[in-house]
């Protein structure tokens, strides 16, 4: 076998046992690897109807072909379980040394899954694991927590840890690697918290065999000299926080959880000012020619603080919560990732709390006597605080934005602003109305990367404005395609430096594994596995209610910026949601047929 | 820019994003040009106000925009064609053409 290796290891935590298993080729190809591969392994070592804090319910750390190859931005790993925010499929993903690691450990995939009696670090060198008590790692933050580790194994070693926030459990606690790097979305952190799993060491010298080097290190050359040209201009010089700016002016910035589609103040924490007052350097992922991430610099005569700063967790904790200080946002970005929890989830949970206190419905006494206020950084710095011990309102908070707004009533659930217990990212639905198909069809929730619907909204491809049927199918189709670059795995920011990326794929593909598929193979390979989430899904108790928007979107026109005025109905919506299932071959109530399982070469999986 | 002075000119604003507001210092610029004009020509006319630009977002030889940048009309509309009809008052951003983030 080339490319891969052919094994997964399964860690029982409860027993301590390990099992290594035999993959096939075929479900290899019919998966590829990464996001896919981990949807076919969670379909089958999930029990069905688990709760997501159960110790049957496993997390799952996948690798990709082209990890560990010279093709850029390749270093990447997919981490999935069923999430405990949203009871659906979760997913995330990763970047770096860490994924080299876990390729060279021999297998294609790790399976983690009951409970350890005890704090524990796992050490996974090549097919040995080590269980080492980690009493000593409870409580410290993500960076503290790898550091400790570090100390303990060498630096050669990557890990992936969880902060205060995944130990407490935290619904939308993320899982950190490689010095801050967060696989956050869809609380996978919070799993691993359950196990009692503190953090994993990973170490390998496992290669796997390429079937041919000199062929793919052609494409690999031809890719590198791409990555560093006009596809990826903004990603390399000011970083996905140029898009602050951008968004204000097109009407689709959210700002005050979804009361505005702009912010008065953008320019202050905007990606033009960040660089003028903040910006110390670019980094990169391993293997990574291209340098998206932005290391910003607090420069407030206070405690001196470094992150990375990009759009999502600017948007999240700025005009969501109606911040406009950069330092304020770079603080609070910087405690999110070493309390440990997703920054877009955070934001928009918080931006509840406040439009909830402002409300009556959560008091004074709830929150340590601190006033919460759209603009104040420290409702937020409070809030990140508690959540991550589940103090006071930390605990309401903890457990995101739709449990928090059922538990809280009052109709506090028309501003809870999630899709299926996910919250939302900085795309303003009703005035990118592809982008609103993408959010309330995806199956991990309100998530903009695994659709890239909003591609077409920013194109002259679509009226962003209308919402006509013909965006059914541009979602699923780039739902198909996002799938395929999440499971190869390769960066999105790569994605424009493709003439043809599903053909392209399909030549390094063939190099790296010997396996001669077609652009249309691959296609059909990302058709399989969005299926197979919503078959996933569907076990879990989805049903046609859960792709929506939140209430206020549907309820409310657009009330300031360009866009102003511009509504999405309930109707309009269910409308494109219809032109979606039609085009994915589904019923009318959102379900998957038979014939269509059987054609995807799916029957058998879903059957067993 | 050299103009038929029968031919009527009209302001427009073009707004400058990212590396192009980084490059001129400029958050926008105004700049006339015919009401039936082309890409070329509002181009030039940016460049004469934003040498900056030169290579980096607009190449010179022809004259056109680089792939990483993209011309959106009022906020709406992204211009491909290389005619066009504008109004006065119309605002032209130049924004990455990359949307990811």
């Amino acid at each position: 076998m080339k490319g891969y290796h052919g094994k997964i290891l399964i860690i029982d935590l409860s027993s301590q046992q390990i099992i290594q298993k035999d993959i096939s080729i075929n479900i290899l190809k019919n998966f590829i690897g990464g996001n896919g591969l981990g949807t076919y392994l969670l379909y089958k070592y999930c029990p069905k109807g688990v709760d997501p804090f159960n110790e049957r319910n496993p997390i799952i750390f996948v690798s990709s072909p082209l990890a560990s190859t010279k093709i850029t931005t390749s270093s990447k790993f997919a981490v999935l379980t069923k999430s405990p925010l949203t009871g659906f499929i979760g997913d995330s993903l990763s970047s770096s040394h860490l994924a080299i690691q876990l390729k060279k450990t021999g297998y294609d995939a790790l399976i983690i899954t009951g409970k350890s009696s005890y704090p524990l670090l796992l050490f996974i060198n090549n097919n040995r694991v080590e269980f080492k008590n980690a009493e000593k790692l409870t409580g410290l933050s993500t960076s503290e927590k790898e550091k400790s580790i570090k100390k303990i194994y060498g630096n050669n070693v990557s890990t992936a840890t969880i902060g205060p926030a995944g130990e407490n459990l935290v619904r939308f606690a993320s899982i950190s690697n490689d010095g801050g790097r967060q696989a956050g979305r869809s609380g996978a952190g919070a799993v691993m918290g359950s196990k009692n799993l503190k953090g994993i060491a990973i170490i390998g010298d496992k290669e796997v065999e390429i079937n041919n080097e000199i062929e793919l290190e052609k494409i690999a050359v031809k890719l590198r000299k791409k990555s560093i040209g006009d596809s990826t201009e903004k990603y390399r010089n000011l970083g996905t926080i140029a898009n602050i700016n951008i968004f204000n002016r097109l009407g689709t910035l959210p700002s005050l959880n979804f009361n505005q589609s702009n912010f008065n103040k953008a320019e202050n924490i905007s990606g033009e000012y960040m660089h003028d007052n903040h910006f110390i350097k670019s980094a990169h992922c391993a293997n990574c020619t291209i340098g998206c991430e932005k290391i910003m610099q607090t420069n407030d005569g206070k405690s001196n603080i470094k992150t990375r700063m990009e759009y999502e967790s600017a948007y999240a904790l700025g005009p969501l919560v109606g911040i406009n200080d950069s330092n304020s946002v770079i603080r609070a970005s910087h405690l999110c990732d070493e309390i440990g929890v997703d920054t877009i989830s955070a934001g928009a949970t918080i931006a509840w709390a406040i439009e909830s206190f402002k409300k009556g419905l959560i008091s004074l006494k709830d929150t340590n006597q601190v006033h919460l206020n759209f603009g104040d950084s420290k409702s937020v710095m409070t809030c990140l605080n508690l959540i991550a011990k589940r103090k006071g309102i930390g605990n309401l908070l903890a457990e995101g934005s739709q449990i928090a707004s059922k538990l809280t009533g009052g109709g506090s659930e028309y501003w809870a602003m999630h899709v299926k217990g996910l919250e939302m990212p900085g795309y303003e639905p009703r005035s990118l109305k592809t982008m609103a198909l993408g959010l309330a069809v995806s199956t991990r929730g309100a998530c903009h990367n695994r659709s890239s619907a909003y591609e077409a909204d920013f194109s002259n491809k679509v009226d962003r404005l209308s919402s006509d049927e013909e965006k059914g199918k541009i979602t699923m189709d780039g739902e198909d395609i996002s799938v395929v670059m999440d499971s190869m795995i390769i960066c999105k920011f790569l994605r424009k430096s493709f003439d043809d990326f599903l053909y392209e794929s399909s030549i390094i593909y063939k190099h790296i594994t010997g396996i001669k598929v077609s652009k249309f193979d691959l296609k059909k390979s990302g058709e399989r596995i969005n299926n197979l989430k919503k078959m996933f899904n569907i076990r879990e108790g989805w049903t046609i209610n859960h792709d929506t928007l939140p209430k206020r979107i549907l309820n409310e026109p657009i009330k300031t910026g360009i866009a102003t005025g511009v509504e999405l109905s309930e109707n309009d919506l269910n409308k494109m949601i219809q032109s979606y299932y039609k085009s994915r071959g589904w019923t009318d109530s959102g379900l998957i047929t038979k014939q269509k399982l059987r054609d995807l070469n799916l029957l058998e999986i879903v059957n067993k | 820019m050299t103009q038929d002075k029968n031919v009527n000119l009209v302001k427009i604003k073009i707004e400058l994003f990212g590396t192009a507001r980084m490059l001129t210092r400029k958050k926008n610029i105004l700049i006339n040009v015919p009401i039936n004009t082309t890409l070329t020509t509002i181009l030039s006319e940016t460049l004469n106000q934003c040498p900056e630009l030169s290579e980096n977002i607009i190449s010179i030889k022809p004259i056109k925009l680089r792939k990483s940048y993209t011309m959106n009309l009022n906020g709406y509309s992204y211009l491909e064609n290389e005619k066009l009809k504008i109004k006065p008052n119309d605002s032209i951003l130049l924004i990455p053409s990359q949307s990811g983030g």
